[in-house]
């Protein structure tokens, strides 16, 4: 009796420790902002020996205007992306290079608006 | 808003035609006729005199069929004093509508009405002179032949092209301080003819620069061993050929034990065509300089902004800077870099920013590590290419890569919120990898702080 008496007293010691322990803040945890999900080692990944790690692209555009003025070129978001003083029938050669997120731009000429998908490159127009 | 999509064939995207006369603008209404904005004065009253041509090309046909009315939109109570003028053909008309209801037409203005003579398979031109008051307006056309409107739209800033273009204004011509054909309300420097606008890379903000720097050994991609956000700006002049570079960087990171340094190369520009580099910070002597500041033996021009971050950078103590959760933190220095070419250059001539960045490895001026596939200077040692776990064959271009197809070096069009040290960046940036496996169509965005994205007990 003395013996069962005795393990119930440091079963009850142990379990309410482990509970207390249990129900302890941890100030140092902090959460990740997401799930842990398991990504691959760098040398585990199979990556192309065609692809450049660049997150920007590059588009040559040559642009044509009927008259001397300044094209600019905006994002989707708004954001001057770049400038062109064009001369009336003689061809502009700019370099776009923007986030490889962006798949057209807006071209704005003489008070006209002219939305351009980026497909490929060398792009020629005319305004 | 037109939308288009383009091929590598010429794209003509309006009907818009080019001009033999300078100054004029024209646009096609359709079936043969166009119209052109021939003249606009400012009468310095707050009124403007403008006049419209209007041609006929004599084709024929069900599509070319003859003149019933020609409309110009405008605000009503603005426009007064209009008269036509046949100068050939035979076009007549039997009145001046003044509206501002113009029936069947998709605006209100006025219209020259009951119109014969011209379209039709007969050629002919004529012109409207009329006065409009207070400001240049946005303003269509249209050549109503058969049931057909046939639109031609113009907008106030092609009617104040024209003005400016002929010196009709008030002030006899646009506003050009210094003559360099860049009209002050475009011009960011008015009184230096020699530029004109500029161009930034990134549009706003600061890209990033982030190297391993264990090559061509890998290291243990954090890719942070160095991280270094930069700012170029190109000035270009009236001409759109560029006249300087500006290059703005700060040290983010430094997650090594090297002394590293940092420069670039313009791949199509020689040492030559630089007239002067300023505001690198080169401390510890292993670069040397030509006359220009670019660096000398360079068969291309290369400018090298520091040769040990450490230059640059005001931290306790030499080895690593913001990687390491309770390290070492400080502060960088910025450095402002002005690259001067003695003959303005074309924006391809130049290249993209930030052209062809390199990390020199810790004062080892033969050790170069580049974004992948981008060339070596002159100076890079080619007997480190293909050892360790380099897999570089310069004769097939290939550089900077393992066997895996792995980087040393990152580009990303903003500022990198890198990783903490010895974290390789799968692990912060969680797709990453779908990025790189995917040859950059997944998730080319990786590097936003998007939901999902990120593990930030992991980013620095």
């Amino acid at each position: 009796m003395k013996t069962i008496s005795s393990n119930l007293y440091v079963a009850t010691i142990v379990l309410v420790t482990f509970l207390l322990a249990s129900c302890q803040k941890r100030d140092d945890l902090v959460e990740p902002t997401v799930p842990a999900t398991e990504n691959k080692k760098m040398d585990d990944l199979k990556v192309a020996d065609t692809f450049n790690w660049s997150t920007l692209s590059t588009y040559t555009i040559q642009v044509t205007g009927y008259a001397n003025a300044p094209m600019k070129v905006y994002g989707a978001d708004g954001k001057l992306l770049h400038t062109a003083m064009l001369k009336k029938d003689q061809p502009v050669t700019l370099l776009l290079s923007i986030p490889a997120t962006e798949v057209s731009v807006v071209l704005h000429f003489l008070g006209e608006q002219t939305e351009l998908e980026l497909v490929t490159s060398p792009i020629q127009l005319t305004l | 808003m037109k939308k288009i999509l383009l091929s590598l064939v010429m794209v003509v995207l309006s009907a818009t035609l080019l001009n033999a006369q300078s100054c004029e603008i024209t646009k096609t209404n359709g079936g043969g006729f166009t119209t052109t904005i021939q003249s606009v004065v400012d009468n310095c009253n707050n009124t403007y005199t403008i006049v419209l041509r209007i041609d006929h090309n004599g084709c024929g046909g069900p599509t070319c069929k003859e003149l019933s009315h020609y409309s110009v939109q405008a605000t009503p109570g603005t426009y007064s004093n209009i008269s036509v003028q046949v100068i050939s053909g035979s076009m007549s008309y039997g009145n001046i509508d003044l509206g501002p209801s113009l029936g069947s037409d998709p605006f209100q203005g006025f219209k020259i009405d009951n119109t014969s003579g011209i379209g039709d398979g007969q050629a002919g031109s004529f012109t409207i002179t009329y006065t409009l008051s207070g400001n240049l307006q946005n303003q269509q056309t249209s050549a109503k032949a058969g049931t057909s409107a046939q639109l031609a739209s113009f907008t106030s800033a092609q009617f104040q092209y024209v003005m400016n273009c002929e010196g009709t204004n008030c002030g006899g011509g646009g506003n050009d301080t210094d003559g360099d054909g860049c009209d002050d309300n475009e011009d960011e420097f008015p009184t230096d003819p020699a530029r004109c606008y500029t161009i930034k890379y990134p549009s706003s903000g600061f890209g990033t620069l982030a190297w391993e720097d264990l090559w061509p050994s890998k290291g243990d991609y954090d890719l942070n061993d160095l991280v270094l956000p930069y700012k170029i700006t190109l000035v270009a002049n009236s001409d759109n050929n560029i006249v300087e570079v500006k290059g703005k960087f700060y040290i983010k990171a430094v997650g090594a034990n090297l002394h590293n340094g940092f420069g670039w190369q313009f791949d199509n520009i020689l040492p030559g065509q630089v007239a002067s580099v300023t505001g690198h910070s080169l401390l510890k002597g292993y670069v040397n300089l030509n006359g220009n500041g670019t660096e000398a033996g360079q068969n291309k021009a290369v400018v090298i902004a520091f040769d040990d971050a450490d230059n640059i950078l005001n931290r306790a103590g030499g080895q690593f800077f913001n990687t390491l959760p309770n390290g070492i933190t400080g502060t960088s220095d910025t450095l402002n870099i002005t690259v001067v070419f003695t003959q303005p250059l074309p924006q391809a001539t130049v290249g993209a920013a930030p052209f062809n960045p390199f990390l020199i490895k810790n004062g080892t001026r033969g050790k170069e590590i580049h974004l992948v596939d981008h060339v070596p200077t002159s100076l890079a040692s080619s007997s480190v290419f293909g050892t360790d776990d380099d897999d570089s064959n310069p004769a097939t271009g290939r550089y900077y890569r393992t066997v895996n197809n792995l980087p040393w070096a990152i580009h990303i069009p903003q500022i990198l919120d890198h990783m903490e040290e010895y974290i390789e960046i799968t692990e912060g940036y969680l797709h990453f990898g779908e990025w790189a496996e995917s040859n950059g169509v997944s998730y080319p965005d990786w590097y936003q702080n998007q939901s999902g994205y990120r593990d930030n007990t992991k980013i620095w």
